[in-house]
């Protein structure tokens, strides 16, 4: 039988929380059989809110304040019918509270925010809450980044340093800078992408997406990434 | 001297400050857009109200009563207000309706209560597509006609839902405060439905249940214990339709995770909204709205009635949601700033 299968909402208590025992000694009495499942209660005393200052002072995070918790974020969310971890309004919930221990604990579902905006469409309180989550993502990167899947983060950080240093995205470099970043390198010089390669040269697009350079004055303008999307 | 006060607005405020007035011996002229008094009350036929549970329309007939039988006041039904002009003490009033006149009045009443919100605004709940989603209002009046039935099908509905908050407390539709008595009229509606169908299912999609002050036990606990309603935490996001029925998707935020729900009968608490009326008379009578669009209150610590202008008052739902009860008790209100503010005028 699964683990406290017989406690009544039990999707409420995390594994770490139930004891069983299959034999059970208390005060010399055998207790063992159906008196065996107990709770550790869970006392929350450390708070820690830095991650609210931080997200709300994010230029992405800010409307996290707005939030007044009614879950239709939730009811909406494409991911969370499939996560049940996956929960945006926990998520600002857990920000606000200061739960960061739960939000380190669910940090490896937070990057699956597939960014379709069903919950900013949906929120009554003009929360932007799928970028309220991506902001909440940002912080959790920087606290547990070992809990990032290593291809969602060769992905960001490839895309990050793409834009910044040319100002545009390039599907070909993106995928190169990818790859390298996983060790895959090889794959590079795959059939699919050798194919995909002969073609753009073909039509002239690979030419085209080499020689199309960075953004007027992108030297002087670049802070607006860095700076703001960092803030 | 006598002084003439209109009141504008048939509904439980209008119709209390009018009587009271006729009362003090000032000569009032009652303006209503409708053929009949009682403003929402009336249009809807409240057959039980919250919170006490009375009967609405011995209410309506109680207060049509007082003014009918006033020999101070006059009525026009059908009427409505055209040009308005400030004149040496007054107010000179265009009134249109079957016996176009012209009025001065020393003193107005504004008693021109709300609209609901039309929830085919919001197309999330599926309003005017599912039949079986309806207003609370409209359960007033199915409450009116007979037993309940489900509006596709005339079955006796097995499980009921009713969605708070249905264009209150929302950007997105651009009312952002609370439409105060919702919560409470659902419960009592919970109740009534309860009485009705012993074994239906109902529940109630809530964000806060705010069933204020003396409301709480008597309407909310009442409903939960002795009509057996549940009362589920989440604003539920979309209605769609499954098989014949409405399907609420929320969250169960005390719980948590998304859920969908089928129910026979969808129950929307839509909210109150200035009415057409309240927004183009304050135009008229160049009076200063609040931010959500209701007459603005001058000076509420002072007397409840008082408007940014000498000589307009305000009273019941037009200067924001309220509850019958306080609806008359601010038709009350009006009537002695305008006895008080007659006086002065007097001794001057
Ligand atoms: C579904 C629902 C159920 C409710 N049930 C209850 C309940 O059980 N108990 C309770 O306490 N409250 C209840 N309420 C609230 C209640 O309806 C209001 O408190 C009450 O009607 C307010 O009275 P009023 O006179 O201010 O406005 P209204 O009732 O809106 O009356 C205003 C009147 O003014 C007239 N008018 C408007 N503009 C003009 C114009 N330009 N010229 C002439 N006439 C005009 C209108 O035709 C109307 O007759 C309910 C509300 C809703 C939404
Ligand atoms: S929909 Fe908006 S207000 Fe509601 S829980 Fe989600 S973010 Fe908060
Ligand atoms: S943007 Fe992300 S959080 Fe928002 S509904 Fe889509 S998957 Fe869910
Ligand atoms: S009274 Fe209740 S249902 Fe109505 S707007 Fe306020 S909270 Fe929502």
């Amino acid at each position: 039988m699964a683990k406290g299968s017989g406690i009544i909402e039990r999707s409420l208590l995390e594994d770490d929380q139930i004891m069983e025992e299959e034999n059970l000694v208390m005060d010399g009495i055998d207790i063992s059989g159906r008196w065996n499942t107990m709770l550790k209660t869970r006392v929350h005393s450390q708070r820690d809110l830095d991650s609210w200052d931080e997200v709300r002072a994010s230029a992405i995070g800010e409307s996290i304040d707005n939030c007044i918790q009614c879950g239709m974020c939730t009811a909406g969310c494409t991911v969370a019918q499939e996560i049940p971890a996956f929960n945006p309004r926990q998520f600002i919930y857990w920000v606000r509270v200061g739960r960061k221990d739960d939000l380190i604990k669910n940090a490896d579902v937070i990057w699956r925010c597939v960014g379709c905006y069903i919950c900013t469409n949906h929120c009554p309180k003009e929360v932007n809450t799928a970028e309220v989550i991506e902001s909440i993502g940002q912080w959790l990167r920087t606290q547990v980044p070992e809990k990032m899947d290593p291809a969602y983060r060769a992905n960001h950080e490839a895309y990050r340093h793409q834009l910044e240093t040319y100002g545009r995205l390039s599907l070909p470099r993106l995928q190169a800078e990818f790859l390298s970043k996983l060790g895959r390198q090889k794959e590079l010089f795959g059939p699919d992408l050798r194919q995909a390669a002969v073609k753009m040269l073909k039509d002239g697009r690979a030419i085209k997406t080499l020689l199309i350079g960075r953004p007027r004055h992108w030297n002087r303008s670049r802070f607006v990434l860095t700076d703001s999307a960092r803030a | 001297m006598s002084h003439s006060v209109i009141v504008i607005g048939g509904g439980p405020a209008g119709l209390q400050a009018a009587a009271t007035l006729g009362n003090f011996g000032f000569d009032v002229t009652l303006v209503e857009q409708h053929d009949y008094l009682g403003g929402a009350v009336a249009k809807h036929q409240y057959q039980v109200l919250m919170p006490d549970f009375s009967s609405g329309p011995a209410l309506v007939e109680r207060l049509v009563g007082s003014v009918k039988n006033n020999a101070h006041v006059k009525i026009l039904t059908n009427t409505t207000v055209g040009t308005v002009e400030e004149v040496g003490d007054g107010y000179q009033v265009q009134l249109e309706g079957p016996k176009p006149q012209q009025m001065v009045a020393q003193a107005v009443v504004l008693a021109t209560g709300f609209d609901h919100f039309d929830p085919t605004r919001d197309g999330k709940y599926g309003y005017g597509l599912f039949p079986d989603v309806i207003t609370g209002a409209e359960l007033e009046e199915m409450f009116a006609k007979g037993p309940i039935r489900r509006p596709s099908n005339g079955e006796v509905p097995q499980s009921v839902a009713f969605i708070y908050c249905v264009g209150s407390r929302d950007r997105q539709v651009g009312n952002t405060y609370c439409s105060r008595v919702c919560c409470a009229v659902s419960a009592k509606q919970s109740i009534e439905i309860r009485e009705q169908l012993p074994k239906a299912r109902i529940s109630m999609f809530y964000m806060d249940v705010r069933t204020y002050g003396l409301w709480e036990d008597t309407l909310y606990w009442r409903s939960q214990e002795e009509s057996g309603v549940v009362y589920v935490k989440g604003r539920i996001a979309e209605v769609t339709q499954k098989n014949g029925q409405p399907v609420l998707k929320g969250e169960d935020t005390l719980v948590r995770g998304p859920f969908e729900w089928p129910f026979d009968l969808v129950v929307l608490a839509a909210g109150m909204e200035p009415s057409q009326g309240t927004r183009t008379l304050s135009q008229k009578f160049h009076i200063d709205l609040e931010p959500h669009g209701f007459v603005q209150q001058a000076e509420p610590m002072k007397n409840a009635s008082l408007t940014s202008r000498p000589g307009v008052f305000v009273a019941g739902s037009a200067s924001g949601p309220k509850a019958i009860e306080d609806a008359i008790a601010e038709g009350d209100v009006a009537s002695l700033a305008v006895m008080q503010y007659l006086k002065t005028k007097v001794v001057v």
